[in-house]
Formats: C-alpha cells, sequence, structure tokens
C-alpha cells in the first residue's frame, strides 16, 4: 500500500449534530475552519425527509419539504434521543410527523408510513449527509469524527449519539460536551486564561458550563442544563397563539392538520428571528373562505412568552456557579453560544444575572463545531499542549432497599472516573443479582432516570450473602458508563447483561447497521444497474455509428450478428437483470473491440478525410 | 507518618529504570502500566501516605500526570493501552479529589495505618451528641426564620470547628497519635460536615 502524503485516514473532523442545523469544522494550519455545502453555507438543516419512491432526503431540500410533505419530514430528532414517550409529553401534539412507542425499549420511534425509525437512525443520516459534506469539501473520505453533545446530556443520550455515529459508518474518537468545545474555540483565538461562564442556548437544549483555564488547561468545574429548553419551545409558545388566533377566528383546531402545523412552525420561526431586530412583526394567515387573520406579536409580548423559561436558564446558571464555588465576582468571562442567543432578552437577563457582558465574536451556529474540530485535532496527535478535563453532568447511582438511590458517582466528578461497589446475594445457591442503575440527583429512584437493568450471572452457587461481587461502574471521556464485576471469592468475571432502558441493545445497533449495509448494497446495485444501462446504450449507440458509416464497408456476416446483439443488449438493457445485462456488456464490448479494431484506422481516416473536405469547401 | 508525603519509595519503571513519580504511569519515560497491589491514592502522586499535602505541588503533578494519563493523548495508540488510560485517568481523578479533600484524605491515610479504626469507633460520645444536637437546631431555627445572616454565621462557626478539628487529627497522624482518637475525631466531622451543607441554600 502506498503512503500518501495527506494520509486523509488521520484526518479527524468536528461535528456539531444540532437540534436545528449541524455542520462540521477541520482544523488547518491557519486554525479550525468550517466546511462549506455545495450551496455556499456550513449549515446543514437537521431535518429528513422520505419520499414517496423511499427515497431520503437531508438538509435545506428536506426543510423545504417541511410543508408538502409534513408526516414524512423529521425535524429536532435530537430532542428525541435517548428519550421515552413519558419524557416528551404534549410535544408531540405539536409534531407533524408520528412518534410512536419503541416496544421493548422505551425508547420513542418515529413513524414513517408502514417503517419506524429510531431518533438514532434518523441522526445517522444526518450525520451521512455531515460526512457527505465534509468529504466533497476535503476532496477525500472521511472515517472519523469528534461529535459535540449538550453537557447536560444524560448516559442515555450520549449512547444513542455514539450509537448513530457506528450506524452511519463514523468513528465517534469522542462526545465532546457543545460548551466545553466552545470555551476551546474561544480560548484557541485569545489564550484566555481564568473562569468563563458558558451559556449555551441552542434549538432545543439549554447548557450552563464553568470553566477554569489555566496554561492550556481546560478544566469545566460545573455544568448544568435543561435537555428540553430551546428555541423549538419559543417557536411552540408562537404556534400556540397562532393556533388561538386561528381557533378563535373559524373554530378550527389545526392540531390534526399536519401542513397547517408545518407551515406555522416555519412562520413562527421567522416571526421569532426577525423579532430579535424587530419590535412588532405580523402575519397574514390565509383562512381560505373567511377573511385573511392578521397576526401581530410585540417584542415585549414574544418576552413574556419566554420569561419563564429564560428564568429557568438563569436558574441553571446559579446552580452551577454554586456548585463550582464561584461568586459573581469571580467571573472573567461570559461567552454566548447557540442561535437563541441571539434575542435580547437573553443576553439582557445574562448581563444581569452575571454581571458581565458576554461574549458573540464568533458566530454562535458556528463555535461549538471549529471547538470539536481543535478536540478532533488533540485526538488526532496535532495539538499537544491542550488539556480538556470535562464532567458527568448528573450524579449516577444504583437502587438500594426501599427504592432509594444511592449515589456512586457525584454529578460534576471530572472524567473519566470510577466507583466499585461489593455486592451479595440473599438466598442460598443465588448465581445472578440483578442491579438497577439510576442518574439523577433525587432520593428515591422513583425520582430518577433508569438508565438499565444489570444482571450479573456466571459465579458459582454458594451460600446467601457469601459471594462477594465488585461491580466496576466506569465513566470514560465521553460520560459514557460502562460496568465490569468479578466475584472475589471464586475470582470469577462476572458476566453483565445490560439491558438500556431508553436505548439501543448493542445487538440491535448491529442489526441497524448490518441492514444498511444490505441497503448499502441495494443503493450500490441500482446504481450499478444505471451506470451499465448507460454503457449499452452509448455501446449500441457507437456500434451504430460505425455501421451506419458509408465508408466501411462491413461484412454482411458480421453485420447481421451485430444487429442481432445490438438488439439482445436493448433488450437486456430494459430489464432488471443486473448479471445478465452486466455480462451481455463485457461480450459485447469484447466483440465489438476487434470491429473498433479493424475499422478504428479507417473511420479515423474516414473523419479526417471528412473534416478535410468540410474545411476546404 | 511524616507530615508532607515523602517521596514514595516506589519501585523503579520497569522501562526505563527511573523513579516513575505515580503507581500510574511513569513520568520519566511515559510508559501507561496496570496499578501494582498495595497501590492507594497517595502512591498515585508518587507519595507516602500523609496528613497533610502541598496543594500546589498536587495540582502541579495532577496536570502532568493528566497529561500523560488522559484518553486524549492515547487515541493512537493500541486499544489495551487506550483501556488503561481511561481506568488510569479515572484512578488518577478519584485520588486527586481525595488528596484535595481534607476529610477525605485523613480518612484515607488512617485506613492505610489501621483499616479497621473508622469501623471501630462509630459510637459517637454523648457529649458530642449534645453539642451537634445543639447547633443542629440553631440552624433549623435560622432556616425556619429565613434569617440568612444567622445562617451564614452558622456556617462559618461550624467550618472553624470542622478545621479546628481535622488539624488535630491531622496532628494525631504526624506524631504516634492513636487511630482511635483519629478516627473519632474524623466521625464528628463528618457528622458537621452534613450539618454544614444544611446551612447551604
Amino acid at each position: 500500500m502506498s503512503t500518501e502524503i495527506n494520509a486523509p485516514d488521520d484526518v479527524v473532523i468536528g461535528i456539531d449534530l444540532g437540534t436545528t442545523n449541524s455542520l462540521a469544522a477541520v482544523m488547518t494550519p491557519d486554525g479550525p475552519r468550517v466546511l462549506m455545502g455545495a450551496d455556499a453555507s456550513p449549515l446543514i438543516p437537521s431535518v429528513v425527509s422520505f419520499l414517496d419512491n423511499g427515497e431520503q432526503i437531508v438538509g435545506r431540500p428536506a426543510r423545504a419539504m417541511a410543508v408538502s410533505n409534513p408526516r414524512r419530514t423529521v425535524h429536532s430528532a435530537k430532542r428525541l434521543m435517548g428519550r421515552g414517550l413519558e419524557d416528551l409529553g404534549d410535544e408531540t401534539d405539536k409534531l407533524a410527523y408520528r412518534i410512536v412507542d419503541g416496544g421493548s425499549s422505551k425508547l420513542v420511534r418515529v413513524a414513517i408510513d408502514e417503517r419506524t425509525y429510531t431518533p438514532q437512525e434518523i441522526s445517522a443520516i444526518i450525520l451521512g449527509e455531515v460526512r457527505r459534506v465534509a468529504e466533497a469539501a476535503l476532496g477525500h473520505a472521511v472515517q472519523k469524527a469528534v461529535i459535540t453533545v449538550p453537557a447536560y446530556f444524560d448516559d442515555a443520550q450520549r449512547q444513542a449519539t455514539r450509537d448513530a455515529a457506528q450506524i452511519a459508518g463514523l468513528t465517534a474518537l469522542r462526545i465532546v460536551n457543545e460548551p466545553t468545545a466552545a470555551a476551546l474555540a474561544y480560548g484557541l483565538d485569545t489564550s484566555r486564561e481564568g473562569t468563563v461562564v458558558v451559556y449555551d442556548l441552542g434549538g432545543g437544549t439549554f447548557d450552563v458550563s464553568v470553566l477554569k483555564i489555566t496554561q492550556g488547561v481546560y478544566k469545566v468545574v460545573a455544568t448544568a442544563g435543561d435537555t428540553h429548553l430551546g428555541g423549538d419551545d419559543f417557536d411552540n409558545a408562537i404556534m400556540a397563539r397562532i393556533m388561538d388566533l386561528v381557533q378563535e377566528r373559524t373554530g378550527t383546531d389545526l392540531t390534526a392538520q399536519p401542513e397547517a402545523l408545518q407551515q406555522i412552525r416555519l412562520s413562527a420561526e421567522a416571526l421569532k428571528q426577525e423579532l430579535s431586530d424587530k419590535t412588532e412583526v405580523k402575519l397574514e394567515i390565509d383562512l381560505g373562505a373567511d377573511e385573511p387573520a392578521l397576526f401581530t406579536l410585540t417584542r415585549t409580548e414574544f418576552e413574556d412568552l419566554i420569561r419563564a423559561d429564560l428564568e429557568r436558564t438563569i436558574a441553571c446558571c446559579r446552580s452551577a456557579l454554586a456548585d463550582a464555588g464561584v461568586q459573581n465576582d469571580a467571573i472573567d468571562e461570559v461567552v454566548f453560544v447557540g442561535g437563541s442567543t441571539r434575542i435580547p432578552l437573553v443576553r439582557q437577563l445574562v448581563k444581569d444575572a452575571l454581571g458581565r457582558e458576554p461574549h458573540t465574536e464568533l458566530d454562535p451556529d458556528r463555535v461549538v463545531a471549529l471547538g470539536a474540530a481543535i478536540q478532533a485535532d488533540v485526538l488526532a496527535g496535532g495539538t499537544k499542549d491542550l488539556l480538556l478535563l470535562d464532567v458527568i453532568p448528573l450524579s449516577l447511582g444504583i437502587e438500594t432497599m426501599g427504592g432509594a438511590f444511592s449515589k456512586l458517582i457525584t454529578r460534576n466528578s471530572t472524567v473519566p472516573c470510577q466507583a466499585e461497589e461489593l455486592f451479595s446475594t440473599s438466598v442460598d445457591n443465588q448465581t445472578g443479582i440483578d442491579i438497577n442503575v439510576y442518574q439523577g440527583e433525587r432520593e428515591l429512584v422513583a425520582d430518577c432516570r433508569q438508565l438499565g437493568a444489570f444482571k450479573l450471572t456466571g459465579f458459582p452457587a454458594m451460600p446467601a450473602n457469601l459471594p462477594k461481587v465488585a461491580v466496576t461502574f466506569l465513566v470514560d471521556a465521553d460520560g459514557v458508563l460502562t460496568v465490569t464485576a468479578r466475584e472475589q471469592r471464586s475470582g470469577v468475571e462476572a458476566s453483565i447483561d445490560v439491558v438500556p432502558s431508553h436505548g439501543l441493545t448493542r445487538d440491535e445497533v448491529r442489526g441497524i447497521v448490518r441492514e444498511s449495509i444490505v441497503h448499502a448494497h441495494q443503493d450500490f446495485a441500482a446504481r450499478e444497474l444505471v451506470e451499465l444501462r448507460n454503457k449499452a446504450d452509448a455501446l449500441v449507440r457507437g456500434t451504430r455509428r460505425v455501421l451506419d458509416l458509408p465508408e466501411l464497408p462491413v461484412p454482411e456476416a458480421t453485420r447481421a450478428e451485430l444487429e442481432a446483439d445490438l438488439v439482445a443488449l436493448q433488450a437486456l438493457a430494459a430489464g432488471d437483470d443486473l448479471p445478465a445485462l452486466k455480462a451481455a456488456c463485457q461480450s459485447f464490448g469484447d466483440k465489438t473491440q476487434t470491429l473498433a479494431d479493424d475499422y478504428i484506422g479507417a473511420a479515423i481516416k474516414v473523419e479526417l478525410n471528412r473534416h478535410a473536405s468540410e474545411t476546404k469547401s | 507518618m511524616k507530615d508532607h508525603g515523602a517521596e514514595s519509595g516506589l519501585s523503579p519503571c520497569a522501562e526505563c529504570g527511573q523513579d516513575p513519580g505515580s503507581s500510574l504511569a511513569c513520568l520519566a519515560c511515559g510508559v501507561l502500566r496496570e496499578e501494582p497491589a498495595g497501590s492507594n491514592v497517595f502512591t498515585r502522586f508518587g507519595l507516602t501516605p500523609t496528613p497533610r499535602v502541598d496543594v500546589d505541588a498536587i495540582e502541579l503533578h495532577y496536570l502532568r500526570l493528566s497529561r500523560l494519563l488522559h484518553p486524549d493523548f492515547q487515541a493512537g495508540k493500541p486499544p489495551a493501552v487506550q483501556d488503561l488510560a481511561v481506568s488510569g485517568s479515572a484512578l488518577l481523578n478519584e485520588a486527586y479529589t481525595t488528596l484535595l479533600d481534607d476529610q477525605r484524605r485523613l480518612e484515607a491515610a488512617l485506613a492505610l495505618l489501621d483499616p479497621d479504626a473508622l469501623e471501630r469507633n462509630k459510637t459517637l460520645s454523648p457529649a458530642f451528641l449534645m453539642e451537634s444536637m445543639e447547633s443542629s437546631e440553631e440552624i433549623e431555627d435560622a432556616r425556619a426564620s429565613g434569617d440568612d445572616e444567622a445562617l451564614k454565621h452558622l456556617a462559618a462557626g461550624m467550618r472553624a470547628v470542622i478545621d479546628a478539628r481535622l488539624a488535630s487529627a491531622a496532628d494525631h497522624l504526624t506524631g504516634d497519635g492513636d487511630p482511635d482518637a483519629v478516627a473519632t475525631l474524623l466521625h464528628e466531622t463528618r457528622v458537621f460536615r452534613r450539618m454544614l451543607r444544611d446551612t447551604g441554600p
């Protein structure tokens, strides 16, 4: 194998897999750069639309399908990652596409016609498009990536993101927290030192992280957030107002009309964005037979709609600062990330609460991807003087007697981190122990989120209380938990069967990957058929041209044989028999090759003669 | 036990023969290793068990070891080395938080001196229980009346009491102090620390 100078195998890109938009960036000698799509924009709307013919389209064209193809156009899939129906509540009412219960796992699925898709699969389709855009921009294949997630994503949501990458055929070298990535992007520009608060309000999630930066070490000291609070909620609030107005005027409930819902969603989003610059916006709503309704919204009214949500973000900031043991006057910088930080009220509330004017020098839509590219470069062995120390956002523990939650790893512990716990049996000859793992901050497991059920088996039968199974809970640098166990008396490595509560088992992920490879084969076969048909067409046309040249006396026998072959080839090209068409193209090509060899000289002469006579005349 | 942890007496690095500076990896040659039996939070920082630490030295050592052990810096290595980086970093982080937390550091030092001491001295004296009950009631009252100033004052007092007891425990450990006395002090500070948390928001 030859060694390539650019070794594209080693290139690691940074991907911001966002609720609204996704994009990729890569490290260059001049610093991190976002990768542009064919439309000269790096932003790929995180939207997938499934067409009638089974085709999937992604990004801007998919977003354009939202109104005409509402039930099959999926947006904001990130909000579904690692979630169950019970987590989503009435949010599903405002979605034009259908969400169904996942069956064995509590994980929700998106129903498109007869098929259902996990949020991981939808995200994988988006990641595939990001990768395609990146490959086109870089001019070579991309295998490895750093993918960002909200800092407040729990284990299930992080694992879901890793699974999405695997389904997309990407190696996710690291899952990085979005606010941390943003801090990296800012830090590289100015070599900032001190205490930095990153306020990240995106399309679907809110994060706040407090970092201490010294000599290239980015240490997250505390993080807090809400994985269900963002621009989508502000859109929903405006949508509700518009829907109320329509109901008032016409008595129509639009909840059951997906086309109208999508149209209103797009309008609501546009109004929200306009209100960042204007103090009042208007929308004319076509009510069909009735007079159009005029919807007006002032900035003040909009601010009242979102104020409660924004107050929640401020409460998160205070709690993160308290956890970090940082007083307001010790904050050196406040950094803004995420499209929703363009809302003037956000800026004002944050400034009032933290006493610092937030930094907005870097485009809030791009800063996370830029930071991910920096981290990607660290992992690729490029940047060496940067050290990122991140934390686990939520405490992790197990269920103990009476449904109590026993914390083994507390929130804001630096990752990687681990805890060991000893378990025993309660009856004689018991050879299995069930462990339920939860994540959260409350005292009872009922108020925390179950990550999964672990079953320890495979250790020898012993009297009750005698086995000592040491279980190690290890949280890696991605913030994802793995559990290992060993029975200490027998030394037997206990085996663990993990059933994620809101996720996919390893087997399920492998199944989806296999299936997508099968699909990829079908896709490949379809493409090959198209290419062969084109080739057959070209052969037919080329041969006819040669045969029809008056100057070339092709023997009648040869001509008749070739004519028969041509008819057969055309018949095959009209059908679907790929191997037969392939064989026919091959043999016809070989046969005409001789013809071509025989006549090519003559043909060139003829062409030249004709050319000469043309120029003469 | 020496006051500030002395050089560890870690065995020389198997690869380069130098003092590795940690039971998790060799700072001299950069090799990561499976932690030998008998390692503890102190050996990970190249120290012998000690009741008091030099915070700046710990911070510095932590960063040097992190730059070696953190999985980010072992990304291109074979899977076995990457696994060592994850578990090694986890053990380093555990040691770091333990050493910088007076209570946890003293408990770790005591456990190495006398593993059963804490378990043996669980029963707290009636005098201490009286003292802590009074403090607890004061906090309860201040909380009930929403008197933040009083709460702050109580918290400061509580911190002083904890610090004094921890200093006394450290002194006992530095000298030839009796493990039972140290264990008792540490149980008492545990109670006070819980109460201190209750004074918070």
